[in-house]
């Protein structure tokens, strides 16, 4: 190994068992947490030769949970390569989809993750089925809500993954006046069945002297840089500017121009990971370090947000951000609460929307527009920065394609914070050939807070009586891979 | 020169079928290489046999019909068979196969000659590609 | 009770969220069976998994992408009584499965070409990648429930095949192709009024205006409806955009690719033949510079093209 010093290994995560694990690497007196994604799928080669515009279809399928996101970053980037401008009608239209993607997203991770592990910290079982048992209530408010939006999702597009929507220049089909009749009474229902949920948030966990205690740890902390779109300095989920802000909150990068993303994002390949390293280009790679790593999704975004539209969750933000002491806000474990300011913003958004009589009417495409060869779409998946990156030829047809998910880009940052307890880790694996069980805790709540997407495919709904668990398996292992030491 | 080409030839049975028969009447000798197949129309022919007719061993697939664009005994079958093989040429290429391996020509029934013609230089043609797959069978 | 495990290969999640999702059927299955895995549901280590002596219902999602999912698939397959291949990867390959064409070095290499910086190390345990399979490359199913994901229909069927397995011990047919057996054109919503459909040339999505009433063939617009398993109620169609295949073939060892080109070429202009000639198709046929991306986009692992490719490569 000559990029690190490395042997033990901890654990792989239970729930997201050959997909991705912690493990522990240890030479001599080093030791070392690395999270390692052990997918192996490559849809940047199965793209070249394609025809352009069936990419919004076949990328979706990159992820059963956030598949309408990759359909959407894959669409503005065929959009982009046709030189077409989206009407008023089909913007709208996607918009509506994303919102109700990113608020699906977002209630599966405070349901199944966010909140167990949070609620039933210092336990040995922190997921669904101990939170159902001991709160009941909330647990059951959370499926309700994310049931609820499914239908939103069926209701609207009548698939609820891997459906059709996009077609270059717009959408395939407009969403009707008649269609959303039925989407407001769901909606009504998501925004009672939200209340006790919030609640709950506010009182058992923001409040609590755990919460305050974990703001103050060191392991929790990411100073790096904060990546996100901004429209008019607000929160955008869709389109906008791709701004990067630094630890001490100064805008480093602001480009409209999406195919700018490369000067800005790094990536690096490593042998022991499938998952790429991204990095923050302008300050060269320097693995596991803050002063080069990015850090997407909710928290980056409210950090490189200057406000967050609608009322509540404007609000909210004005109140996270007060108990944060400022911004940028720096400690991961406030994902959980940005999460939740943003899906009052999304409900916000989605009641806005449908409100909007230009959601009816008018063309769904465009055929009109100058082509060009290469086009870059950039959106906020639930979990960040999502980059599509296609290079066309003369027919159209897929010569280069490029795909940075916000779970690669965090994957760095995550490694970067498991790096954080690499000291304690040394100590620990030296007396006891272990890791202790409160710093296993910990390794997990790190890799939860950032909500990498293979949990996200992890985590679902009720199954029955039965519910749906999150809880890691932990191994050791040597620099060949084998097992020495399994939780 | 032990290796012997296998190839499928599908026969239209009003055109290049009965021009076979013409040729063998007439002792035009054409190379053993080649399996006819009658079949009723060339429109009759599915992508799919003359795939599975690779797949079983054969190392060329030639089709004769007739003419266009007025010959076919049902009107437009050879318009048919056109378009398929036309595709079909494409996936072979972009599987790997030569797309020379299928190959479809216009032969009427007073055109043994032709067809005898056709036969013999696909064989050659397939001669010079080798066996599919490179190994000898 | 019986033994039911659900164990995943190269996944999306969506094939996890259909079957979580199946809401009170799940219940009415889990009266008859016990979970003993499904990693993303309970909690239950795979070691307990490969120390049964069997298992009464094995169902396998998503594709075969590494070599640890081979051998797994391989011998929890041997233990369990019914096979069960849910989902268009574990069935037919899938989307993924048109990198089944490369080598997973040529991929890799693919994507190194994209990065700032590769660092060398030991690879720590990462599993081998292997050229990518179907679960049905590896194993036998005796029930095949295609979709991307795999559809209510589909899902219904299946939840009636668990029951009556648990009631009566015994499975109907030896190998079932869920959906029903019929191409998704025969009840499209959109099915034309005339007998004879016409396609009037060729058009790629980015160049046409979708009718939303209209076949999509009579628009000049590819739809796999005529290829494809019926095991949807049209979804797509009924949003206004062709069907793209996740069915897989109309019946199980057939090709909808093959299928879908003989249909093409049954109804691209056809009233302008003998005037257009083999120069005036070809030009129309040109249009299509995918032939594999726009025939096989789910089944190109299992068609007999990649049969051919195989064969073609010495590999066959």
């Amino acid at each position: 190994m000559t990029d690190f010093n490395v042997v033990a290994s901890l654990d792989p995560l239970t729930l997201v068992e050959g997909i991705a694990r912690i493990v522990v690497v240890t030479s001599g007196n080093e030791v070392r947490a690395l999270y390692q994604i052990m997918e192996f799928r490559g849809y940047e080669k199965l793209a070249i030769g394609r025809h352009v515009e069936d990419m919004p279809r076949l990328m979706s399928t990159i992820c059963g949970v956030c598949s309408w996101s990759h359909q959407l970053a894959s669409g503005k980037a065929v959009d982009a390569i046709f030189g077409r401008e989206l009407t008023t009608r089909a913007k709208l239209t996607r918009n509506l989809v994303n919102y109700i993607q990113v608020l699906d997203s977002h209630l599966l991770h405070i349901s199944f993750i966010g909140l167990p592990d949070l609620a039933l910290w210092g336990e040995a079982e922190r997921d669904i089925i101990k939170l159902m048992s001991k709160n009941p209530e909330v647990v059951s408010a959370a499926l309700k809500t994310r049931s609820l939006v499914k239908q939103l999702e069926k209701k609207l597009v009548g698939k609820i993954q891997h459906g059709p929507l996009v077609v270059p220049g717009g959408v395939c089909k407009g969403i009707t006046r008649e269609e959303i009749v039925e989407v407001e009474k769901v909606l009504q229902e998501i925004n009672s069945s939200i209340e006790l949920f919030y609640k709950f948030f506010d009182e058992r966990l923001v409040k609590s002297q755990l919460f305050k205690e974990l703001l103050q740890r060191d392991e929790f902390t990411m100073r790096g840089y904060s990546m996100g779109l901004v429209k008019e300095g607000a929160l955008e989920l869709y389109d906008g500017a791709l701004r990067v802000v630094d630890h001490k909150g100064r805008t480093v990068n602001e480009a409209g121009n999406p195919v700018t993303y490369a000067d800005v994002i790094g990536e690096a390949m490593a042998s022991w990971n499938y998952g790429m390293l991204p990095y923050y280009k302008p300050a060269g790679l320097k693995l596991f370090s803050e002063e080069s790593t990015i850090f997407v999704g909710p928290l980056a975004r409210l950090n490189v947000a200057e406000k967050v539209p609608g009322e509540k969750a404007g609000e909210e933000y004005k109140r996270l951000v007060e108990v944060a002491g400022g911004k940028p806000m720096s400690n991961v474990v406030l994902y959980h609460w940005a999460r939740l300011v943003e899906i009052l913003h999304c409900i916000e958004m989605i009641n806005e929307i449908i409100r909007n009589p230009v959601l009816f009417e008018g063309d769904v495409a465009t055929l009109a527009g100058e082509p060009r060869s290469r086009g870059v779409g950039i959106v906020e998946a639930p979990r960040g920065i999502l980059v599509h990156d296609y290079t066309v030829n003369s027919d159209f047809t897929v010569t280069k394609a490029r795909v940075i998910t916000p779970t690669t880009i965090n994957n760095t940052a995550i490694n970067t914070s498991l790096s954080k307890v690499s000291m304690q880790l040394a100590k620990e694996i030296k007396s006891a050939g272990k890791p202790s069980a409160e710093t296993v805790t910990m390794l997990e709540s790190i890799v939860r807070a950032y909500d990498p997407c293979n949990s996200c495919a992890t985590h679902c709904m009720k199954i029955g009586e039965r519910r749906i668990v999150t809880s890691f398996r932990i191994v050791v292992i040597n620099e060949k891979g084998d097992v020495l030491w399994q939780g | 020169m032990s290796w012997r080409p296998k190839i499928i030839a599908f026969f239209c049975r009003w055109c290049a079928g009965a021009a076979a028969e013409v040729a063998g009447v007439s002792r035009l000798r054409y190379d053993p290489s080649v399996v006819p197949i009658i079949v009723p129309c060339t429109g009759r022919i599915s992508p799919s046999m003359i795939v599975e007719a690779f797949l079983n061993g054969a190392d060329g697939v030639l089709i004769g019909g007739c003419h266009t664009p007025n010959d076919c005994h049902y009107v437009a079958g050879n318009f048919k068979a056109f378009k398929r093989v036309y595709l079909l040429k494409k996936l072979l290429q972009e599987v790997g196969v030569e797309p020379e391996r299928l190959r479809l020509e216009w032969i009427s029934a007073t055109e043994a000659p032709k067809l005898v013609k056709v036969v013999n230089s696909f064989v050659d043609e397939i001669r010079k590609l080798g066996p599919l797959g490179g190994k000898h069978a | 009770m019986l033994k039911l495990a659900v164990i995943p290969g190269g996944i999306c999640g969506g094939c996890d969220v259909a079957l979580a999702s199946l809401g009170e059927k799940l219940a009415e299955i889990l009266k008859y069976y016990e979970i003993v895995y499904w990693p993303i549901a309970v909690d239950k280590k795979l070691s307990n998994l490969m120390n049964m002596n069997h298992i009464d219902v094995l169902i396998y999602m998503g594709a075969i992408t590494t070599e640890e999912d081979a051998k797994l698939a391989k011998e929890l397959s041997a233990k369990a009584r019914v096979r069960v291949a849910l989902g268009t990867c574990s069935v037919y390959g899938g989307i993924p499965g048109l990198n089944a064409l490369y080598k997973p070095a040529d991929i890799i290499k693919t994507i190194s070409l994209l990065v700032d910086t590769k660092l060398e190390s030991s690879a720590l345990g990462l599993p081998q990648p292997v050229q990518h399979m179907a679960y049905t490359d590896v194993v036998e199913p005796e029930v095949l429930a295609p979709g991307c994901p795999p559809t209510d229909k589909v899902l219904d069927q299946l939840t009636e095949i668990l029951l009556n397995y648990a009631k009566s011990g015994k499975l109907e047919v030896r190998t079932m192709l869920l959906g029903d057996s019929e191409s998704l054109c025969n009840n499209c919503p959109r099915n034309p009024k005339t007998t004879k459909i016409a396609m009037p040339g060729i058009k790629r999505l980015y160049e046409v205006k979708l009718d939303s009433n209209k076949c999509f063939l009579e628009q000049g617009v590819l739809c796999m409806g005529p290829a494809t398993r019926a095991i949807c109620t049209h979804p797509c169609i009924k949003f206004n955009y062709p069907c793209i295949g996740c069915g897989g073939p109309v019946e199980w060892g057939s090709d909808s690719g093959l299928s879908m080109i003989s249909t093409l070429a049954s109804v691209l202009l056809v009233d302008d033949e003998k005037k257009l000639l083999e120069p005036g198709l070809a030009r129309e046929l040109n249009k299509i510079r995918d032939v594999l991306g726009t025939f096989y986009k789910y089944t190109l692992r299992k068609s007999k093209a990649y049969a051919l490719k195989n064969k073609a490569g010495g590999e066959g």
